[in-house]
């Protein structure tokens, strides 16, 4: 009995030894090998990949980044996700996912798990893109009875703005100024291009359509997730799209990713264009490959007919699955990358920020004149995508009928009224309504 | 040896593969007839929305004319090329040349025809519209896959380099199944070219030709790869085929039943093209 | 005597250029761009010819992305399968040809394991997933080399019957009269004929597996897993136009099935077609 105890306290004792030394601060668990991480291919992990060394260099923790291509991305997390995988530690997700995300419980609350708290140089939007359910706005049916928690916290603050060239414009505050600007400069026979678009099916041209649609009026759904898209306001919006601005556009923009779009800005072949920041410091304002560095100026999505603002958001958001082994250092990491300390240094390798203490700070806007664009349409506040599992569903319905609109096989009348019809019969059957 | 010895050697391959079929089968059969959310039987719901459904005619309309396309002009360009080379080009290391030149695209994988395609076609750095300008033949770009016409053709281009070689083979492999003898006393007795055709050469090429119509048939139907990689169904849904509209519905709606419902339709159309051929198998298979 | 040279064979020559032509250029466009370094993708127009020509992307996708361990993960997913396909084949194969099964048996049989070469993979990726993900599968390369296994067995077993028939039975009788067994037949005198069908049924259903896209899409989901066409895919991003890497993994992909192609041509040509083809290539 004796020797039993003494061996017991021996055993106790190898076993703290042996576990002490792979503890590394209070109350974390032992370090895992590595922690994985699923993220978007692409200039939006530029300051991610910047920042990295640090963090492996303090923590003794390796972070992998499993890169997916943006429309890939989000059916890998759901089909990772159902699988119930431990495959992921860490994602980025797009803001619009998060509704998915939430209502099937994927993800690992941040505050009542973790006791996060809120931070007042975060914009607000910030917090209420992470938080599920929704904070504002309609709630899907089902969804509203459910505790409201914070499940993800922006990593990149990506936000849809304008870009323009100083040079030959002046900065447009309304779709009219846009218009007399592309009219201004657009010479087809150089060839140079008033307004180029991004035009190309699903996401991209929704995110081109949507800050248009919104600026004119209309709205895809009412507050009970009824479609009311079919409205005049829509086919003016799509009309003008299609037509008007089309028409100081380069051929074949029905065609058109960012990458196109960004390439004719950067050859200095286009006057105007929405942007996102990570657009910007990869290509238009990347000296080694683009002709109109300094040239260009930066400001807020432009008004429609009622002088409505319509920057759309697009934060990218760090969140831990619940299949992950490693939540507490996931944290860790989710804490440590958003931090106010490593803000700067992630800009400065460029990342796109999201704090308002450096995106209004005046030097960092002298190395990156968009930062206060940025700053001016995240507090605008910036419109996001309807909070709903079912938008991807509604971008594609919709991004496949006004690409068609902006390539010409349908008139926007057809478009809107086929887009309607078809966004009714999805929610009809996602349960929204009989 | 006893007699059942064959049926021991098949019987656990045999097991695994029909579980592997009967499974996802039955799975589907389940799903289709349920609410994708819920999980409550919606008996025929899920095939009636098909009949309600203008994105899924649309995608029918593409494939039909997709398939249809690449049928018609792989098959003619195939055998044209088989004749013309089997009659004229006797020497043994041209056609072994040709032979290598037409294996080459067949074991491309069909996401790196794609790749290989959109630099070719692409708006910006597409290298067709620069040598069509070179040579003076168009002014202006041609915008190959932002016009719904173009589009298509690019898409089927792609099918036809990889697969015309493929008619072709096997066109020219039943050639060499004629009787020499008897084409040159065809020819003799002053047969022109086609009657040559006609009357000597096709009766060897009837099986195979219905082979290779059957083959490429029900692989231009469920086409994806490289479609998915080259236009992604655009623009607006004019190349959104069968199979691209059927993934879009399970991996980005994630609407399972209704995928579910969509896939055994396809399932039919392939049965039934498949089928076609078994018949003519039976033949072979008993010789 | 000499044969004049006919219209007709102008004409084909003349054809076969030009279609050398159309099937080389594709080819030397990819190549080509992937030996330009990023800056050259932001000049119009493009040129024909690299600049300044680098190997920099293949360097970069190889290392800095990590595509190696793609291309090991590939290499790994595709033999195994072959092997394992070869093997699963044979069971099939071998007894309806050298035994004395009933005609609608055999017939049966294979009609049924062609059909599943008729399987379009969308309608059945949905069922797997569910399979591959109640055993643990997900993000496995095991569940890949099962699947690609599956998938080679109605190429593999028809091919395997068509050599198999055109190996004389005598040999191995004469054999089995004198007493050998059967596994000694099977291993030590048809085998060793059949090696060079082999080969080539190897090289057909490695391009096959090789190739395969959709299932690697949505089975897999980090390089644990990932096999090369996914990577391919990988490089489309949104923002950035990345063409000579996008390239760089084309040509890397169309490469080794091609070259190993090159290598096995003579039996590959008379196993594609199902034996149709015996021209010596």
């Amino acid at each position: 009995m004796k020797t039993g105890r003494a061996k017991l306290a021996v055993l106790m004792l190898g076993i703290l030894i042996l576990t002490s030394t792979a503890i590394a601060g209070p109350g974390l668990p032992p370090k895992p090998a590595k922690l994985t991480m699923a993220v978007v291919a692409g200039g939006e992990t530029k300051g991610l990949k910047a920042i990295l060394p640090t963090w492996e260099r303090e923590m003794g923790v390796k972070v992998e980044l499993v890169e997916f291509p943006y429309p890939t991305l989000y059916e890998k997390l759901v089909t990772a996700f159902q699988a119930n995988a431990s495959t992921f530690d860490l994602l980025i997700a797009d803001d619009p996912w998060m509704p998915k995300f939430g209502s099937e419980s994927w993800l690992v609350p941040l505050d009542s798990t973790f006791g996060y708290k809120r931070d007042n140089d975060i914009f607000p939007v910030v917090y209420d893109l992470g938080s599920w359910p929704p904070p504002r706005g309609p709630v899907p049916p089902g969804e509203s009875s459910k505790a409201r928690h914070l499940y993800a916290i922006t990593l990149v603050g990506n936000v849809e703005f304008f870009m323009y060239r100083k040079d030959l414009v002046s900065a447009p505050n309304t779709w009219d100024d846009v218009v007399a600007n592309a009219k201004k400069v657009n010479d087809s026979s150089k060839p140079f291009y008033g307004f180029v678009i991004r035009g190309a099916k699903g996401n991209p041209v929704i995110s081109e359509f949507t800050p248009v649609l919104l600026s004119f009026g209309a709205r895809i759904f009412d507050n009970n997730w009824r479609v009311i898209l079919n409205s005049k306001a829509a086919i003016d919006a799509l009309t003008f799209f299609t037509k008007t601005l089309k028409s100081y556009a380069p051929p074949g923009v029905a065609n058109y990713d960012a990458a196109e779009r960004a390439r004719e800005i950067a050859t200095g072949r286009a006057a105007q264009g929405f942007i996102w920041p990570a657009e910007i410091t990869d290509i238009v304002e990347n000296p080694s490959v683009s002709q109109v560095v300094g040239k260009l100026g930066y400001t807020l999505a432009p008004a429609g007919p009622g002088g409505k603002h319509a920057p759309l958001i697009g934060n990218w958001l760090l969140a831990i699955p619940k299949g992950s082994k490693n939540q507490r250092w996931a944290y860790e990491f989710i804490l440590w990358a958003t931090s106010a300390k490593m803000q700067k240094p992630y800009a400065m390798g460029g990342g796109i920020p999201f704090r308002k203490s450096v995106l209004l700070d005046a030097q960092m806007n002298k190395t990156f004149p968009f930062f206060k664009a940025m700053a001016d349409s995240l507090a605008a506040p910036a419109e996001w995508r309807p909070r709903t599992s079912e938008w991807f569903a509604v971008e594609a319905i919709l991004g496949t009928h006004v690409n068609a609109a902006l390539a010409g096989v349908e008139t926007p009348d057809e478009a809107i009224t086929k887009a309607a019809r078809e966004i009714e019969q999805h929610m009809k059957e996602a349960g929204y309504y009989r | 040896m006893r007699h059942w010895t064959p049926y021991l050697l098949v019987a656990p391959p045999v097991v695994v593969l029909a579980s592997l079929v009967i499974y996802p089968l039955l799975y589907n059969v389940s799903l289709s007839l349920r609410n994708y959310r819920t999980g409550e039987f919606v008996g025929l719901h899920n095939f009636a929305r098909a009949l309600d459904d203008p994105q899924f005619f649309a995608s029918l309309r593409a494939t039909a004319v997709y398939v249809s396309g690449t049928l018609v002009i792989e098959v003619l360009l195939g055998l044209a090329l088989a004749l013309l080379v089997h009659r004229t080009i006797r020497s043994g290391w041209a056609r072994t040349l040709v032979y290598l030149l037409f294996l080459i695209p067949m074991v491309t994988p069909p996401i790196a025809a794609g790749v290989i395609a959109r630099l070719i076609y692409t708006p910006t750095y597409g290298v067709l519209n620069v040598l069509l300008e070179r040579v003076g033949l168009i002014r202006t770009d041609i915008l190959w896959l932002s016009e719904p016409l173009t589009a298509m053709f690019a898409v089927i281009s792609v099918d036809v380099w990889q697969w015309m070689p493929f008619v072709f083979l096997v066109c020219f492999a039943g050639l060499q199944a004629v009787p020499i003898d008897t084409a040159e006393a065809a020819r003799v007795d002053g047969a022109d070219g086609w009657r040559l055709f006609r009357h000597i050469e096709y009766p060897y090429l009837r099986s195979l030709l219905l082979l290779v119509m059957v083959f490429r048939f029900t692989d231009t139907f469920r086409v994806f790869d490289h479609v998915q990689v080259l236009t992604g169904g655009g623009p607006g849904a004019t190349t959104e085929f069968l199979s691209l509209y059927l993934y879009l519905i399970a991996f980005k709606f994630f609407n399972l039943s209704y995928a579910a419902a969509l896939s055994l339709f396809v399932l039919f159309v392939t049965s039934v093209a498949f089928s076609v051929l078994s018949r003519y198998l039976g033949r072979e298979v008993s010789e | 005597m000499r044969r004049r040279v006919s219209p007709w064979q102008v004409a084909a020559v003349a054809v076969l250029v030009v279609l050398t032509v159309l099937y080389l250029f594709p080819f030397y466009w990819m190549v080509v761009t992937a030996l330009k370094p990023l800056v050259e993708f932001y000049r119009f127009p493009p040129t024909l010819l690299p600049v300044h020509a680098t190997v920099e992307p293949f360097l970069s996708v190889l290392f800095a992305r990590g595509y190696l361990v793609l291309l090991r993960n590939s290499l790994v997913a595709c033999l195994t399968a072959v092997a394992a396909g070869m093997v699963v084949a044979m069971l099939i194969a071998y007894p309806v040809t050298r035994f004395p099964v009933p005609l609608a048996f055999r017939r049966g049989l294979m009609n049924w394991v062609l059909s599943l070469r008729f399987l379009p993979p969308i309608v059945v990726v949905i069922p797997f997933f569910d399979i591959v993900r109640k055993l643990g599968l997900y993000d496995s390369l095991l569940s890949l080399v099962l699947l690609y296994t599956v998938f080679s067995l109605p190429l593999t077993t028809w091919m395997l019957r068509g050599f198999l028939l055109e190996v004389p039975m005598e040999i191995e009788e004469a054999a089995l009269v004198d007493g050998a067994g059967r596994f000694y037949a099977f291993f030590k005198i048809l085998l060793p004929q059949l090696a060079p069908a082999l080969l080539a049924t190897g090289v057909i259903t490695f391009a096959l597996a090789w190739s395969e896209f959709m299932f690697a899409f949505i089975l897999s989901a980090t390089p644990r897993s990932q096999t090369f066409p996914i990577g391919v895919a990988s490089l489309v991003t949104q923002f950035e136009i990345i063409w000579n890497e996008m390239a760089a993994v084309g040509t890397i992909a169309a490469v080794v099935p091609i070259l190993l192609l090159l290598f096995a041509r003579r039996y590959v040509l008379v196993a594609l077609t199902f034996g149709a083809v015996r021209e010596k290539a």
